[in-house]
């Protein structure tokens, strides 16, 4: 395997990008910069720049826009912006984009060998280097400057269908990358590496491995739980205080057909939290106990720093792909909200840890079951926003029917075992209450609208709308105040930053990346 | 299909002659001890989770294992098998790993005939309201020939189709046209079939054939009509056991 190097070098040109990143910006809210994933390591996605805001959203102008020159999916990644330069990814590529003026730097092709090529996170900095996942489960440093490789490290097993999409996470002195793949029956882990020379640091798997594991009561057989998925498809967030990743898992293994699987299948379809430095485990909740519905709960972990009585509280949301809003402290993973933030048909309220409790009526079936969310779910991967302003937690969610069939009927059942088929689905905005749950607004979509979000001191939430439009909401009452018609459909999660005193916003759509900055004084 | 394209460039392509071949091999030789589709029983090891298995090419890991000498039914030594028997076997047991992949001809869904035909009647025809707009000597008339059981449910529980299930629509959808009325600030109510609909803007094309768009404003009215309305509502209320019997009742018009 060999990777290919085009360079485009703007003569003449002074960047900002050169120097690399100052890795304290990792931990600090971004202004200057969007150095991580999420903006920061919290998951909240919120800036707390205001040169855009409710009131001169309409002056918002287009800056430039930079269509990809290769790669055949679309950009899901959310770009970071280190000094002027944007880097992103889709499956096998890595571009650097001049954040002023759209200009391409480098770009960098890996040659793959396979691999499910359905979409990339997006890369990790630190210092002078990036890091990124290649569909053929590598995991890639290449230099900030230029795009070279730096080195290179397999971190999964393509005979098992696993492969790599996640945008690696940078926590001190360790790279988190997360694990994908659902089609064999293969454990779910996280591994950790050393970001000067790639070396495994630790892997932690999300569930049992062997007797006495966290979770072993929760599975009939060492057999089931060690091939029992829990996927870690999703960038982590940290708290930098507790020491504490979050890691978001995937549905279990078999998906569908779940006769071999009895139990609530832990820690599959949870939050977990790990020891930072040793990937050890500390607590786990369950979202989706015993999951039929291929529903992870990989949607992201934001922390909330909440202030009850005049203490302050760690608190850390979630939206679950199967409908329903937790809200827990963080430092124990005991629930202090669980609602539903859609209507759905599938639980019977929740156990004592604030769990939900799946109806087994509402099981996939032979003959079919009609269940609510369908397989997409009420939410997925696209990042919701929370902003500390009002207080919402802010999720594009699809309120969405279809009907699961069991397909598979052997004892010991493998892979999927069934589906759903067709369905109905209603998309809104939905703005959340994270002191209880309660839905303070909801901004209905006339058709689809399932993106990432970005919010903003400036009272805003940027979204993706139905017929390809960008849209900003006022981020208090749900109003739409603003948007930009692209070429298709919003396909990552938005970003904004500050450079030369003016505010951009970046977004993506298909092939192309969007910028648009309030020049207006 | 996601999962039968997942995996490295280089997997192992099944030759259907050579699986069968290794299949009489498998059931001479493993069968009892790993089961009929090599997921194991209590006396051997799940073959489809193998990792010798998902890392072999055409005997490259599993030749060197049953070279060692493996337990065999007949008591033949697993190390005497040839060249060609361990690669047919190969080819079988790559076979049963890709019948847990969705996309696999075992992928399939079962039978859906489990309802009260009786009883889907008497739901069409009482609590389900379906009666109001559909007749069995009408527009059903001969319905149950066109269209299998699976694809019957699929159509009256979603008549337009579309959704994010990853099996995809299961029958051919109605025609759904969801039109709307706009009644601008000053002038007359337009009616039309959708063609954009956001928080900006809408545009219908009325009967006519022209197309007409409004920017949106309070002062501009939008009524929609979605002739799937009821079926919508529908989903909120009707039980497993309903979808079941209706089913049941439908696949009686032929």
């Amino acid at each position: 395997v060999k990777s290919k190097l085009s360079f485009v070098f703007l003569a003449g040109c002074l960047l900002y990008g050169q120097p690399g990143l100052n890795n304290a910006k990792l931990g600090q809210p971004p202004t200057d910069s969007w150095p991580i994933y999420h903006g920061d390591y919290s998951g909240r996605r919120f800036s707390t720049l205001t040169r855009i805001n409710a009131n001169n959203i309409t002056s918002l102008s287009l800056a430039w826009a930079y269509r990809m020159t290769a790669g055949g999916s679309g950009i899901k990644a959310t770009p970071l912006m280190i000094n002027g330069v944007l880097y992103f990814t889709v499956p096998d590529h890595v571009w650097a984009v001049d954040a002023l003026t759209g200009r391409e730097i480098w770009h960098h092709q890996w040659t793959n060998t396979g691999g499910i090529h359905i979409g990339n996170r997006g890369v990790g900095a630190y210092g002078n280097w990036l890091y990124y996942e290649t569909p053929d489960c590598h995991l890639v440093s290449l230099n900030m400057k230029d795009g070279s490789e730096r080195w290179r490290k397999k971190i999964c097993d393509l005979d098992q269908f696993y492969f790599g999409s996640v945008a690696p996470i940078i926590i001190k002195n360790h790279v988190i990358a997360g694990m994908s793949g659902d089609d064999l029956d293969t454990p779910g882990y996280l591994e950790s590496h050393d970001p000067e020379t790639g070396e495994l640091q630790w892997r932690t798997y999300t569930v049992p491995m062997k007797k006495g594991d966290p979770g072993s009561d929760t599975w009939p057989s060492i057999e089931a739980a060690s091939h029992g998925g829990g996927m870690t498809w999703q960038p982590v967030t940290y708290d930098p205080e507790l020491n504490l990743i979050y890691v978001t898992t995937g549905n279990p293994q078999p998906v569908i057909a779940y006769k071999n699987r009895p139990g609530s299948n832990a820690y599959t379809g949870a939050i977990v939290a790990l020891n930072a430095d040793t990937g050890k485990f500390v607590w786990g909740f369950q979202s989706s106990p015993h999951d039929t519905h291929d529903w992870d709960s990989t949607e992201t972990a934001v922390l909330i720093d909440d202030v009850v009585n005049g203490h302050p509280r760690k608190l850390i949301a979630q939206a679950a792909r199967n409908g329903h809003f937790f809200v827990l402290d963080r430092a124990n993973g005991k629930a202090v909200v669980s609602s539903e933030f859609v209507k759905t048909n599938w639980s019977k309220g929740y156990d004592a840890k604030g769990q939900p409790i799946p109806d087994p009526e509402k099981m996939p079936q032979v003959a079919g079951a009609l269940v609510t969310p369908n397989q997409g779910g009420a939410a997925n991967w696209p990042p919701p926003t929370f902003n500390p302003a009002t207080g919402l937690f802010y999720v594009n969610a699809s309120r969405a029917f279809s009907i699961y069939y069991l397909y598979d009927l052997d004892e010991n059942p493998q892979g999927w075992g069934g589906t759903d088929q067709g369905g109905y689905s209603e998309s809104m905005l939905q703005a959340i209450d994270y002191k209880n749950g309660k839905i303070r607004w909801s901004h209905k979509w006339e058709g689809g609208g399932r993106s990432g979000l970005l919010s903003t001191a400036g009272n805003l939430v940027f979204c993706g709308g139905p017929n390809s439009a960008f849209v900003a909401l006022n981020a208090t009452t749900g109003e739409a105040l603003w948007h930009a018609r692209l070429t298709g459909p919003v396909s990552n999660g938005p970003i904004t930053y500050e450079l030369d005193g003016t505010q951009y916003v970046i977004v993506a759509s298909g092939d192309t990346l969007w910028a648009f900055a309030m020049y207006a004084k | 299909v996601i999962g039968l394209g997942a995996g490295p460039c280089d997997k192992q392509e099944v030759n259907a002659a050579a699986a069968d071949r290794g299949r009489n091999l498998y059931a001479t030789e493993c069968v009892n001890c790993h089961g009929a589709l090599a997921r194991g029983t209590d006396l051997g090891a799940n073959l489809v989770r193998s990792l010798v298995v998902l890392h072999d090419r055409v005997g490259s890991e599993l030749g060197p294992f049953l070279k060692k000498g493996h337990k065999t039914q007949s008591g033949k030594s697993s190390a005497s098998f040839t060249e060609a028997q361990i690669a047919d076997l190969s080819h079988f047991l790559k076979q049963r790993v890709n019948d847990a992949l969705r996309g696999s001809p075992l992928f399939q869904p079962n039978n859906v005939l489990v309802g009260d035909a009786k009883a889907g009647e008497a739901y069409f025809r009482g609590e389900g309201k379906c009666a109001g707009c559909h007749s069995p000597t009408g527009d059903l008339a001969g319905i149950a020939g066109r269209m299998s059981p699976i694809q019957l449910q699929q159509r009256f529980v979603f008549p337009s189709g579309g959704g994010r299930g990853r099996g995809g629509p299961a029958a051919a959808t109605a025609r759904r046209t969801v039109t709307a009325t706009v009644t601008p600030a000053s002038g007359t109510a337009v009616t039309g079939a959708i063609v954009m609909l956001d928080d900006f803007f809408v545009t219908i094309r009325d009967s006519s054939g022209e197309l007409h768009t409004w920017k949106r404003t309070p002062a501009v009215k939008v009524v929609k009509n979605d002739p799937f309305q009821a079926h919508i509502e529908l989903l909120d209320k009707i039980s497993d056991k309903n979808m079941h019997d209706v089913t049941a009742y439908l696949e009686t018009l032929k």
